[in-house]
């Protein structure tokens, strides 16, 4: 009897714990916490070690090629290193990152749409992907950043816009589907420089210089050319990319709401096959065309994008209801997607008691280029079958994301795919089937460790 | 019996002027510039809040929202956002702590100001990146950190002049 005196005495202890640190679990950043001290005390040195893990659970209940459901995820392990802190090298940052990349994504196989339902799609692998040296000059004022980079940390970026899981929200399709490769962006980082000059407080500027194409000369799928991220090219093409950006406050009643305007332009100086015409400046669906495109020299384009906060509960942060709007142009004649324009809004704390929950209404539109939607016409002039004419895709999604813990969210989701794969021609199998527009419904997990 | 005599007057003098020197010297805190995630006036509650809670003792902030005159015994806040080119990385979903080094916070520059009996006595200033708004533990602890060294027991304030005449 007396034994069990220390042992219920124990269990009372534990069961009193037990509240205590579920509490501090759902309370501290990361899931594994301060590792007994070691996290802060590295972090203290100027170096911060994490990882993280996205997974998605998508399907599409109706339209698309067919229904099905898919589940892919991406596992994130990361070092950013303050070389000030840690070494005495001041204005310096290392940092590096790799992915493991597994599942399958519910667009190629289902959907088939141009632009993933889920931004973390990609080839199963386990790959570098960002490994850079910063250093920044006159009190922070100047950074110039290079090593093997990614375009998509710092170019074409929508604060309001980061919430979507459809991938039209992050990279957009005028890079994503028209440069070598996909550009320089998730999942293939590149070699490349980028300067940043601030201004003034309220004007940063930014260029950068890559590599332009991340993946090895090659046919086929261009992550299985580089199946690790480590083949570093540095010769070929160049991607040229600049940006302008203003922040502004703007007055409404008696609140002045901060706002981000940026425009920009890139330069590629690849070699870009024509969309429609031979060598011959005969059309590609002609049977008398040799079958090789007109070769253009070079690609370019612009965009402007638009982030303003409309609405905030609480004055002293910047959370509240935010409105984006990206739109970009490149010329049709070498392009698959010459127009692309996406927007919508993004409403933090939209629930009493939930300050950190996010919920969203996006829409995205790629308009197919004049010279493809030109060729899916002279391909049912030429085969006398009709196929349906390119015109665009276009993406609506509604995004609830719940913060569970600072380390966990959850996020449910909606998406309606208009015109899946834009109903592009394809030389080598017409068919007069075409994706419809398909539903697609489903959940995202991330955790942060 | 006499030295209990003398020594009632003298406690009681003591304490009188202990009682004196505790009395704290109120300050009213202004501010030229709006700190990031506030707006313009309620900085300056912010300020004086946050300077009350530093742990300076012998001072009561009260904020002064553009007073007509500038009162004798005061603080001023004068704050500037700095050009700021930190750069950024791409995140899926929001990671705490993963922006620290990058981006989404503000260099700020803060020069504070000591005015008592209407004359200038001396001044601190500092630079720290913040992300701004009440919440944020980086700016509260640059405040924090501003007003010990302007005000706190080896503060630049107590490190000009000790002598009773120039205090208030």
């Amino acid at each position: 009897m007396t034994a069990s005196r220390p042992a219920l005495a124990l269990a009372a202890m534990l069961a009193a714990a037990c509240p205590a640190r579920a509490a501090d679990l759902f309370q501290q950043e990361t899931l594994t916490g301060d590792w007994l001290g070691a996290r802060t005390a590295l972090e203290d040195r100027g170096i911060l070690l994490g990882a993280d893990e996205i997974f998605d659970a998508l399907a599409n209940p109706a339209g698309g090629r067919r229904q099905g459901a898919a589940f892919e995820g991406r596992f994130e392990v990361f070092a950013n290193i303050d070389l000030d802190a840690a070494l005495g090298w001041r204005g310096g940052i290392l940092h590096a990152n790799a992915y493991q990349i597994h599942g399958r994504g519910l667009s190629a196989d289902d959907v088939g749409n141009l632009l993933t339902v889920g931004n973390i799609g990609a080839t199963p692998a386990t790959r570098l992907f960002g490994l850079w040296l910063q250093q920044s000059f006159f009190h922070d004022a100047v950074s110039v950043r290079a090593g093997q980079i990614a375009a998509d940390d710092e170019f074409f970026v929508s604060q309001f816009a980061a919430l979507f899981i459809n991938s039209a929200f992050g990279w957009p399709s005028i890079l994503g589907i028209n440069l070598p490769s996909g550009g320089p962006a998730y999942p293939l980082a590149t070699p490349g420089i980028r300067l940043r000059v601030a201004l003034s407080p309220a004007l940063v500027v930014t260029t950068g210089l890559f590599n332009g194409d991340p993946a090895p000369a090659g046919s086929g799928d261009p992550q299985r050319r580089d199946p690790d991220g480590t083949s570093l090219r540095a010769d070929g093409d160049a991607l040229w990319i600049s940006e302008l950006a203003y922040s502004a406050g703007v007055r409404m009643g008696d609140d002045v709401l901060p706002g981000s305007y940026k425009i920009g332009a890139w330069y590629h100086s690849g070699r870009f096959a024509d969309r429609r015409l031979d060598s011959m400046r005969l059309s590609l669906a002609d049977p008398a065309s040799g079958g090789a495109p007109f070769i253009h020299g070079g690609d370019f384009g612009g965009y402007v994008i638009a982030d303003q906060l409309l609405w905030r509960r609480d004055p002293s942060g910047d959370r509240g209801l935010g409105m984006f709007l990206r739109m970009g142009g490149a010329p049709g004649d070498r392009n698959l997607i010459d127009f692309h324009v996406d927007g919508g809004l993004s409403l933090a704390g939209p629930l009493p008691g939930r300050d950190q929950d996010m919920i969203g209404l996006g829409v995205s539109y790629e308009s197919v280029g004049g010279a493809e939607r030109d060729l899916s016409r002279d391909q049912a002039r030429f085969s006398g079958i009709a196929v349906p004419r390119a015109d665009f895709e276009s993406a609506l999604e509604l995004s609830y994301q719940a913060l569970i813990a600072p380390w966990w969210l959850v996020q449910p989701d909606a998406q309606l795919i208009l015109h899946p794969g834009a109903r592009m021609a394809d030389l080598d199998t017409p068919s007069p089937a075409a994706p419809g527009d398909a539903l697609v419904l489903g959940v995202r997990t991330a955790v942060s460790f | 019996m006499r030295s209990y005599r003398l020594a009632a007057p003298i406690c009681a003098f003591l304490l009188s002027v202990q009682g004196l020197a505790a009395a704290p010297t109120a300050l009213s805190v202004e501010a030229d510039g709006a700190l990031p995630g506030f707006r313009a006036g309620e900085s300056i509650s912010f300020l004086a809040s946050r300077m009350g809670a530093a742990g300076v003792t012998g001072w009561t902030f009260t904020p002064a929202f553009a007073p007509d005159t500038p009162p004798p015994n005061r603080i001023e806040w004068r704050i500037e956002l700095d050009p700021y080119a930190g750069g950024n990385v791409r995140q899926f979903f929001p990671m705490p702590g993963v922006q620290r080094m990058f981006g989404t916070h503000h260099l700020l520059t803060a020069r504070v100001m000591l005015f008592l009996g209407g004359q200038y006595q001396t001044l601190v200033y500092g630079e720290a990146l913040v992300q701004g708004g009440a919440e944020d533990k980086a700016l509260a602890g640059f405040v924090d950190d501003l007003t010990r060294q302007l005000l706190g027991e080896k503060g630049a304030y107590r490190a000009i002049d000790m002598s009773p005449a120039k205090r208030p």
